[in-house]
């Protein structure tokens, strides 16, 4: 069994999302938008918003419930994993390394390449047409490398 | 004769000076003509001082050059047109530095020599740093007689401050490492270890008992929940990949109270982070029944809820017991809940149940003690209503990924007590009965000697090794592990996994299992105060590997972990539980074709969505049953 996919089913009930939320609560309001949106009103109701609110309650009609859909909450958005194709890897991976980076320390992440270009720039300036500004250039993308991973977020499931 | 004796002395004093002048002299003319390697060696080795590095450190450093030393004898070949020049490559650009040297083009000149100056320059300077450290430690180094005392301090103090400035790195300390190891955090100081800048073990170790010591406040709770979740996520990772079964963490809280509440929520939190689908909270969210125990089992826990004393009471439980086992063998099966039993628990009730005929010898018994039976019912009434609900729900420890049990040891403890034992017995019949689909399963007792009276920790360790359960053991002291010094032992020696001491009182016994290392111990002659002579002896002794004094003045999240006769002092890092957008890692599975679905059940009803889901139930509860047509 998976989870329905309710945005948020605390809002889909009209609750604040709360740890200390009574059965009580959670039930009355699921009667409240029960009532107003079932399908069998002379109006006819909102059947999607009756089956989210149905969701809803399901998920939450118990404190574990609850718990858990709180967790979630904390937990973030799930990445779609079911798309398969090069184009659709490439665009997750890229939303991965900006994720990364935007959880990690992007301002010092931005110092750090800016300070490695400098150093390259100035090994480069300085050595002239010499084999030693190719080497220097690779030695400051080898420590760029190596430390620049520690102001990412760390990858997925690590 | 006098004077020439005078003469020899002096000249022999002149030819010492002139030696030392010459070898210095030597000494410094080799620095300077190896000059920009000498300047990236003493800065190197001062870098290492001020952070507190190992010399490990700057020889792997040394070796990352590599890269830059390829391109650069790459680039000297291809610019030459010959392979033969990049062998001189050194000493042309050794020459080529002091030509733009002596040119004034400084810059320049340390630029065309830095490719060769680096790597050189790291290895020397990690072999200084290393004969720094070697003389500080075996007391050869040093000016003043407390020299090595105070190396050692400042070399501990700079060493903290690197593993904290490591573990604020968001991306330096990650949950697991790619080989699977769970990471604690960034290492301090290793002795007997392996020097890495974080502390990793492997899984197996987490399969293995551990014992886990710190006194409140000191970062036992978030040592634990990484070490948790670390355990989770590698052996989520390791199902997906088919490598191991699906684990289940069990945690038993017997302190109790809000604070357990709180930690409850957030182990759920990080837990969710590291791959856990479902997290049971019990007795508060989610339920387990006791009923579910096999007959034989289920009779022995009852009774054993019960406490019964010796002498003329061991009779009454001997009848008690007789008395619960017809009661839970009755021909018509076992009790499904607390009321059916309670029910049972009735003199009618029994002798109408075994009065078939079939069950003569059962149906004496039930006359025999039938005076004894209300008693009984009256005692198992009142221990089944304190115990509460959390043991007669439905549901099993194969719900949930992961159960975090509260008991309440400090306000209840016989309550407690009486939880503690029906889960163990739960957790036990759990992993017999699943056989070969059984979990990796990691039983995490905090604080279980509060409730350990009728439960010795160290039965329950001697048990799950039979059940190839792995036990994690935690208590705030030495003393806190059990009711006394040969069960303390019993439970510290067989810590396969290793044992975790964090800031207590009174770590002399668990630091002791560390054992002892060989150290070169040396007396020097004082030649005033407080300068030390050249002159002196050396012996081998042997030491504590882990230091008493040191465990006593750990920092809060700093924690020491012994394995093996080696110790690997840790800076724990936090788990943050809120970084969104971290996909799940039952993604990997998901991407893995024919990989094993790492989605384990959970125990909360999830419908599969639908346009208009079939909502009679709910519509029934919330505005009473459809009327019949």
């Amino acid at each position: 069994m998976t989870r329905p996919p309710v945005a948020d089913p605390f809002l889909a009930l009209g609750l604040q999302p709360r740890p200390d939320l009574t059965d009580d609560e959670v039930h009355a309001a699921w009667r409240r938008v029960a009532s107003a949106t079932h399908p069998d009103r002379e109006d006819g109701g909102d059947p999607a918003r009756f089956a989210q609110a149905a969701a809803a309650y399901t998920a939450l009609r118990t404190r574990f419930g609850r718990g858990e859909v709180l967790a979630d909450r904390t937990a973030g958005p799930a990445v779609a994993t079911g798309r398969t194709g090069r184009h659709v890897h490439a665009v997750i991976a890229g939303r991965h390394l900006w994720a990364r980076i935007r959880h990690g320390r992007p301002a010092r992440l931005a110092l750090r390449v800016l300070l490695a270009l400098a150093a390259c720039a100035a090994a480069v300036a300085a050595a002239g047409p010499h084999p030693a500004a190719p080497a220097l250039a690779t030695g400051v993308a080898t420590w760029l490398v190596l430390t620049a991973r520690h102001d990412l977020a760390p990858p997925s499931g690590r | 004769m006098i004077t020439r004796w005078l003469s020899l002395i002096a000249v022999r004093a002149a030819l010492r000076a002139i030696g030392r002048i010459l070898r210095v002299g030597v000494a410094a003319a080799l620095v300077i003509a190896a000059a920009p390697a000498s300047v990236v060696a003493a800065l190197s080795a001062a870098l290492a001082w001020l952070a507190g590095w190992p010399p490990g450190r700057l020889y792997r450093a040394a070796l990352w050059c590599a890269p830059m030393v390829v391109v650069w004898l790459a680039a000297t070949a291809i610019a030459s047109r010959s392979a033969s020049q990049a062998a001189a490559a050194p000493y042309l650009a050794w020459l080529a530095m002091w030509h733009r040297g002596a040119a004034g083009s400084y810059p320049a000149a340390a630029a065309v020599i830095a490719p060769a100056a680096i790597p050189v320059g790291l290895a020397a300077g990690g072999l200084a740093w290393s004969y720094r450290i070697r003389s500080m430690q075996t007391g050869t180094g040093g000016l003043s007689p407390d020299a090595a005392v105070a190396f050692d301090l400042r070399q501990w103090r700079h060493q903290a401050r690197s593993a904290r400035a490591r573990i604020a790195a968001p991306g330096a300390v990650p949950l697991t490492t790619r080989n699977g190891s769970l990471v604690a955090g960034a290492v301090i100081r290793a002795v007997g270890h392996p020097s890495r800048p974080i502390a990793s073990i492997p899984y197996s170790r987490m399969r293995s008992h551990q014992v886990v010591i710190g006194t409140t406040g000191t970062g036992k709770t978030t040592l634990l929940l990484r070490l948790w979740a670390g355990f989770m996520a590698t052996a989520l990772r390791r199902h997906a990949a088919g490598q191991g079964r699906l684990p289940l963490l069990v945690v038993l809280d017997c302190k109790g109270g809000a604070d357990a509440r709180r930690i409850a929520d957030r182990a759920r939190r990080v837990l969710r982070l590291a791959g856990a689908r479902s997290t049971a909270i019990w007795p508060d969210e989610a339920s387990l029944s006791l009923w579910a125990l096999p007959p034989g089992q289920l009779t022995t826990t009852l009774v054993d809820l019960i406490e019964h004393g010796t002498g003329g009471a061991a009779y009454y439980a001997d009848v008690m017991e007789a008395v619960v086992e017809l009661a839970v063998a009755a021909p018509c099966g076992p009790p499904a809940s607390a009321a059916d039993f309670l029910a049972r628990l009735d003199p009618g009730w029994l002798a109408m149940a075994y009065s078939s005929g079939e069950h003569e010898a059962e149906a004496a018994l039930v006359r025999s003690a039938s005076r004894q039976v209300g008693d009984i019912g009256l005692r198992f009434r009142t221990l089944l209503r304190r115990v509460g609900a959390g043991l007669d729900g439905p549901g099993g420890f194969g719900d949930a990924d992961a159960w975090y049990c509260i008991l309440e040891g400090t306000a209840e403890i016989s309550v407690a007590e009486a939880q503690a034992r029906a889960l163990a017995d739960l957790l036990a019949s759990y992993a017999t009965a699943a056989g070969p689909a059984s979990r990796e399963i990691l039983l995490a007792v905090d604080e279980f000697s509060a409730v350990s009276r009728r439960l010795p920790v160290w039965q329950l360790y001697e048990r799950a090794r039979s059940l190839g359960l792995a036990v994690q053991v935690s208590a705030q002291s030495w003393e806190g592990l059990a009711a006394d010094q040969d069960e303390r032992y019993r439970i510290a020696a067989t810590a396969d996994g290793g044992i975790w001491l964090l800031r207590t009182p009174h770590p002399e016994p668990a630091a002791a299992l560390a054992g002892t290392r060989k150290i070169t111990e040396t007396t020097r002659r004082l030649i005033g105060i407080p300068v030390w002579s050249h002159l002196g002896t050396s012996r081998v002794r042997l030491a504590p590997v882990v230091d008493p004094d040191l465990i006593r003045s750990l920092d809060v999240g700093q924690a020491a972990y012994i394995y093996r006769g080696g110790v690997t002092y840790v800076q724990v890092k936090r788990l943050v539980t809120a970084p969104a957008a971290l996909p799940a890692p039952t993604q990997a599975a998901a991407a893995a074709p024919g990989a094993p679905s790492a989605v384990p059940r959970r125990p909360a009803p999830a419908p599969e969505p639908s346009p208009l889901p079939d909502a009679r139930p709910l519509l029934d509860q919330a505005f009473g049953a459809e009327p019949a047509p």
